[in-house]
């Protein structure tokens, strides 16, 4: 079955719509994974159950290869599931959102291969596999066993779908920019100037002495905003350090003793924004918790 | 009747490196918890696939043998009163024991006589056993990564899914990990896990082969390796042999399907090395090779499948292949734009560690040690001080980077690109041989001394830094390093001094490096390149208690440890070997604890003495030449040959006589002889027959 980029988005949020999950928007703010987004970062701690599922723009400035190279990109977009608690039948659940896009089993060797997953600035970490079909790694699964520096319970589990991979499989083409995007445009018509210049600005333009300015600036504000409790707008200065960093270390600006510094500094006020939420739902009851038996189980 | 107990664990996919261990420690917890419960017990199989862990225990009786216990009452003299007459405490006690107060009997405990009742418990059924152990047991299996999942309360390696547990065709109910038994496994994902109802615990194997699941290891061994050769064969290549990647993809797949693909000609252009790596590190693929020796345009994949009739898998694969070619000739072509002399001032960016400073301040460390050795062993020291510099340069390449196994590999084949001399590249290509203890050595002579030096250089700072192996923590990997470099030492017969090598790297490293603890750091750094070497020793052959006496006569040289271990051997076996090797131990024995006495060769001595103490100057004066020489075996054989006189000595001569002199002129004797034998080994740690009790001079 060959499926544009936007009818696999649809697709799939379709699909995680028909089995209970909320769907959410991108969060407005530049981030490396799908995991970063509120939605994910603050929902899989404490008790409450959450079921969402979004796309997420990520950006990688390490990985920009000026759009010449096929596989790799500044920006790529994951499509993000969230279950909390993790569902017994989940793994068969996935292979069924995979066997509605035309991967069925049947054709195909899908695996599970082991790959856990850490994110040392929002001190988590998560076990699980990488989703291998036919060879090609297409998925990231986990299951959430920290963030924020909690051990959590129920566990989350996390199902990353690689859109571009999965497109390209499913159209044959071993090109990401020459992907159709919808029946008129290909991938590369859409979003090729914009990894031009992505490239160029995460290597060589970027001004250095100012993303140090404000990563000191937004490092400062969050912690102020921490002190008001106000752990979103918080959060939201948390996210924007996180990618200036990202920045600078493409840029060759960090160096490997500096490296630890910088990401204990970010991870410092993602374990306070996630401290503070836990404390504010706890606070309020962890509303979400009531609902569990009046709403249908997914 | 005896009965057999089948169990089935099923998770999603266990990571395959854990899976054998797993096996392993859920055979011995069933054997050990079965045993305890009296159970006899016959063969016990665990078997399994990423999906499933199972076990097949044989022989089963039907229940537990009976046995007798005793419950121990009131002592004698309350339980009855003077006339004999049982009291309120023996009736309370009959009574609550459920016997009548005539079959209380009389026991000895405890100092008194006390009423005690003995009963007969009758043995439990196996199923109720086995519903209560097994949980145990599978609590109690260990992993190097456990999780939780769902409501988070278990913890195992991955989520439990299904439990199938029979005692020949009875289901038994257990529980664990929020899962409740049920005479249900489930069949291959390629089919949808479909449930398979399992009626008795006989041939559960065959059951799962007929729905395509090898449930045995070894089943899907003999399965892989047909289908690797035929499919090789079939191309005319042969395999090129991958045992560690074999042996993980076992545990990758529920049944083996070898896909066998090609890729893009234009890739044979690339080294060897890379082309392989590339099919093995992601893909887990094997490569072929052509009657010519070199690879071909060819792989193996391994799907976890039946069969791939229209050819999707191994499209599937080819694709994936020829992109991840395309990276590796990507970084190849980048990394030859900056040689590997430009990269040398890189390595001040890469931390070897934080306190020990950057890769190239290991290299200058390298270098010096290096060519120092290189200089004394009169082997190339130019090709050494090149090789040196630029061993570690590979680390700031991108194929590094991606495969960080190519290390040391990628560096060799950079060198020979810039036109090195060849001896340079195979010394930087070989420094990290051999990478287990199967493993080859490096090829040259260069290549053993860079290999050596880099070794030791990270064991000298890790121990300066107080970073001491202990147990089975060992994050440094410093044993691997230590006994790879006695390894190399012996293979290449390359003679170094420990202490020499060892004091020599420490005056290299940052001045203060261990701070007051430095000198002994520095000490239980030999004493841990010591063991390592018995280790070693005794892996290449030699018998435990040779290695030991000669490491005790001294253990700075492994060639020249390995020299003696060889002699002492060669003369053990000598009929006079057992009686030398007695007489030495009683010197030791009648010189522990003394004081070294210096030795008067001109005090006067008559009979035994005398003719011990000329046999000694005569061995002395001829020793030196073979000591020389390294001629062990002479010199084992001239030292067996003071065996008469020590025989006489100690027949006629009574050591500790009441003259100090006279005694002190005897132990200066003894202490001389043992000082030749303590050249070559210490005879006294030898296994012999016990030394036969005698007083001295009798």
């Amino acid at each position: 079955m060959s499926l544009t980029f936007q009818e696999l988005l649809l697709h799939l949020q379709r699909f995680w719509s028909d089995q209970g999950a909320l769907i959410q928007q991108p969060y407005d703010i530049e981030k490396g994974a799908g995991t970063m987004n509120p939605d994910t970062f603050f929902r899989v701690l404490g008790p409450e159950p959450w079921q969402v599922a979004y796309c997420e723009p990520s950006r990688r400035p390490g990985d920009a290869r000026y759009g010449e190279n096929p596989f790799r990109l500044y920006k790529h977009y994951q499509f993000q599931v969230i279950l909390k608690p993790s569902p017994d039948d989940i793994q068969d659940r996935f292979l069924l959102s995979l066997e509605k896009l035309g991967i069925g089993a049947s054709r195909h060797d899908i695996r599970f291969e082991e790959d856990n997953w850490e994110a040392p600035t929002l001190a988590a970490a998560g076990v699980g596999w990488q989703v291998l079909l036919d060879g090609m790694e297409i998925t990231q699964f986990t299951y959430f066993q920290q963030a924020a520096g909690q051990d959590l319970a129920p566990v989350s589990v996390e199902i990353t779908y690689g859109m571009e991979r999965i497109c390209m499989i499913l159209n044959g083409v071993d090109d990401t920019f020459r992907l159709p995007w919808n029946s008129s445009l290909l991938y590369g018509e859409v979003r090729l100037e914009e990894e031009e210049q992505f490239s160029r600005y995460s290597f060589d333009a970027a001004d250095v002495p100012m993303h140090f300015r404000l990563f000191e600036e937004y490092e400062k504000e969050a912690g102020r905003l921490l002190q008001r409790k106000l752990f979103l707008p918080a959060y939201d200065f948390c996210l924007k350090c996180s990618h200036l960093f990202n920045v600078l270390e493409s840029r060759g600006a960090i160096s490997v003793t500096e490296r630890t510094g910088y990401i204990q500094r970010i991870r410092k006020l993602a374990v306070s924004c996630g401290g503070q939420y836990l404390e504010r739902r706890q606070k309020m009851g962890f509303p979400l918790r009531r609902q569990e038996s009046s709403r249908e189980k997914v | 009747m005896k009965g057999s107990f089948l169990l089935e664990i099923g998770c999603e996919e266990i990571p395959a490196r854990m899976i054998s261990g797993a096996l392993d420690q859920l055979r011995t917890g069933i054997r050990e918890s079965i045993s305890r419960e009296r159970l006899a017990v016959g063969e016990i199989r665990t078997l399994g696939t990423p999906r499933r862990l199972a076990v097949l225990v044989e022989g089963l009786p039907e229940r537990q043998p009976d046995r007798e216990i005793v419950v121990t009452g009131p002592a004698c003299r309350v339980a009855y009163d003077s006339g004999g007459r049982p009291t309120r405490a023996a009736i309370g006690f009959a009574k609550a024991q459920g016997v009548r107060v005539e079959e209380l009997q009389r026991v000895a405990w405890a100092r008194e006589e006390h009423v005690v009742v003995r009963k007969r418990v009758e043995g439990k059924e196996t199923g109720e056993i086995l519903i209560d152990l097994i949980p145990r047991v599978l609590s109690s299996l260990t992993f190097p990564k456990t999780m939780r999942w769902g409501e988070g309360k278990t913890r195992f390696v991955r989520p439990v899914r299904w439990i199938v547990a029979l005692l020949g065709s009875r289901p038994l109910n257990l529980a664990w990990a929020g899962v409740n038994s049920k005479p249900r496994s489930h069949g291959h994902r390629r089919l949808g896990s479909p449930v398979i109802r399992v009626e008795n615990s006989k041939d559960f194997c065959g059951r799962l082969r007929a729905k395509g699941i090898l449930l045995d290891p070894e089943e899907r061994r003999t399965e892989l390796r047909r289908q690797l050769e035929s499919l090789s064969g079939s191309a005319k290549g042969t395999l090129v042999e991958d045992k560690e990647l074999f042996e993980t993809v076992i545990f990758l797949v529920e049944r083996p399907l070898v896909i066998l693909g090609t890729f893009g000609e234009e890739f044979l252009r690339l080294p060897e090395e890379i082309l392989r790596i590339s099919l093995r590190h992601h893909q887990k693929s094997f490569s072929v090779r052509g009657a010519d020796g070199r690879l071909r345009n060819l792989f193996l994949a391994v799907a976890d499948a039946d069969a791939d009739p229209d050819g999707t898998i191994r499209r599937g694969n080819e694709w994936v292949l020829r992109a991840r070619l395309a990276d590796a000739r990507f970084f190849w072509e980048e990394d030859l734009k900056s040689p590997l002399e430009a990269r040398c001032e890189g390595l001040k960016r890469v931390t070897f560690h934080k306190d020990l400073g950057s890769y190239h301040d290991k290299m200058e460390r390298l270098v010096v040690l290096c060519t120092a050795l290189g200089r004394e062993h009169e082997v190339g020291e130019e090709i050494l001080r090149t090789a040196s510099r630029l061993a570690k340069c590979d680390l700031t390449t991108h194929l590094v980077g991606e495969f960080p196994e190519l290390q040391g590999i990628m560096g060799g084949l950079f060198a020979r690109q810039t036109n090195h001399p060849q001896a340079v590249c195979d010394a930087i290509y070989d420094q990290y041989l051999p990478r287990s203890f199967e493993d080859p050595c490096p090829r040259s002579a260069e290549g053993a001394i860079l290999g050596i030096v880099d070794r030791l250089d990270t064991l000298c700072g890790m121990f300066l830094l107080g970073q001491i192996p202990s147990g089975s923590r060992d994050p440094f990997g410093l044993r691997r390093a230590a006994q790879g470099l006695c390894k190399i030492s012996l293979e290449k017969s390359l003679g170094v001094s420990f202490r020499r090598l060892v004091e020599y790297n420490a005056a290299l490293h940052r001045a203060g490096l261990g701070g007051a603890d430095r000198e002994k750091r520095i000490e239980s750094l030999l004493h841990f390149l010591r063991e390592r070497l018995a280790f070693v020793l005794v892996a290449r052959g030699h018998a435990a208690d040779a290695v030991e006496a000669v490491l005790r006569a001294g253990a700075d040289e492994p060639v020249d440890c390995e020299a003696r271990v060889s002699a002492l051997e060669k003369i053990r076996t000598d009929p006079d070997f057992e009686a030398l090797a007695i007489g030495f131990k009683r010197v030791r024995n009648i010189l522990a604890g003394q004081a070294e006495i210096s030795w008067n060769p001109d005090a006067p001595r008559a009979g035994a003495e005398s003719a011990l103490k000329d046999k000694v100057m005569e061995v002395e004066t001829g020793m030196e030449s073979m000591l020389e020489g390294k001629d062990y075996s002479s010199l084992l054989r001239l030292l067996a040959s003071t065996r008469g006189a020590i025989d006489r000595f100690f027949d006629e001569v009574l050591v500790m006589d009441k003259d100090e002199s006279v005694r002190n002129n005897r132990i200066g004797l003894l202490q001389r002889l043992s000082g030749l034998f303590l050249r070559v080994a210490d005879l006294s740690c030898m296994e012999t027959i016990e030394i036969p009790e005698r007083g001295d001079g009798e």
